[in-house]
């Protein structure tokens, strides 16, 4: 995984398959640190299955033996001396919560963070994905509801998402006047 | 063009929009129109599949082609990402591989006249829903 953009893509995928019906992204920038936050209400993960879930060796789908998109964040944030961690129970939710130190050289740069979200807000719609992103100056939350509620139409209707990757995209650099995306804290 | 940033801004764009053109529910067709799946698992996302559906979407409404794009998981066949599920109304899905520019060539032969391209696989696996 290149960039930051495309594990968040990656690992907010669990949520919708595990039935979420709230998804909360949450990404904080602020000194020296980036703290990505996922968490879901879905069908949860009882106490063995937790255990396995940073094993590349497992995974719940029948197609292939190995699971890579978890153990792929946990080295990804060990390498910059980051953390990760997971919590769940069955029948409430997940959250996964990943640190990275930003000063570090191993630092991934964020990537599309706007078509990242984009892409969960229009692709699933029934699902309500809260966006939460945060800077040390300045922060911008949006999420598929209020978008619903202010739009009155499917949010994936011909030209729309790029409007709204476009929104997204001038409202978090508005948000971090002082930092460029990629750029280590 | 100013760019879009507020809620207000783009609701007042897509108000001009639905005046110009009706912009119907889709949900209520989707049996009638053409389904893409673009799979979106970790080995199709570090192989490039945004990049492969971001011009898929845009690619139809440039061309006017009334499609529902969705994101789907693994479908095995991590060997072949990005791969892409293309189901024509009344045909049998078919699954497309090392799908990159090789998109348009699907939209404009395959979607608009049935038309099988290279790189396909073969049927002998289930659609994943």
């Amino acid at each position: 995984m290149k960039d930051l953009s495309l594990h968040i893509l990656d690992i907010a995928q669990n949520c919708y398959t595990a039935g979420a019906s709230k998804v909360c992204i949450g990404l904080e920038i602020k000194g020296g640190t980036c703290t990505l936050m996922v968490s879901d209400n879905g069908k949860g993960m009882d106490g063995e299955t937790l255990k396995m879930a940073t094993n590349p060796f497992f995974t719940t789908r029948t197609t292939r033996k190995v699971g890579l998109g978890i153990p792929f964040l946990k080295q990804n944030a060990e390498l910059t001396g980051g953390s990760l961690a997971i919590t769940s129970k069955p029948g409430e939710g997940t959250a996964i919560k990943a640190i990275f130190n930003t000063t570090s050289i191993d630092m991934l740069p964020y990537g599309n963070l706007a078509n990242t979200f984009m892409l969960l807000i229009t692709g699933y719609q029934q699902v309500d994905t809260i966006v939460d992103v945060s800077w040390a100056n300045g922060r911008y939350a949006i999420s598929t509801f209020e978008l619903k509620n202010t739009l009155n139409e499917a949010l994936d209707n011909p030209g729309l998402p790029r409007l709204i990757e476009e929104m997204i995209e001038e409202n978090i650099a508005a948000s971090h006047r002082q930092q460029e995306p990629g750029q280590n804290a | 063009m100013t760019k879009v940033k507020t809620l207000d801004d783009l609701k007042r764009l897509r108000e001009k929009a639905k005046n110009q053109v009706s912009l119907r529910e889709r949900s209520d067709k989707a049996n009638e129109l053409v389904q893409i799946k673009v799979a979106m698992a970790t080995c199709a996302i570090a192989s490039g599949s945004r990049s492969t559906m971001n011009f898929i979407v845009d690619e139809l409404e440039k061309r006017n082609i009334e499609a529902v794009v969705t994101q789907t998981g693994c479908m095995g066949y991590c060997y072949a990402e990005p791969t892409v599920e293309v189901t024509i109304p009344g045909k049998e899905p078919v699954v497309f591989w090392l799908v990159d520019e090789k998109a348009d060539e699907i939209i404009e032969k395959y979607i608009k006249s049935g038309e099988l391209v290279d790189g396909i696989i073969p049927q002998n696996y289930e659609s994943i829903n």
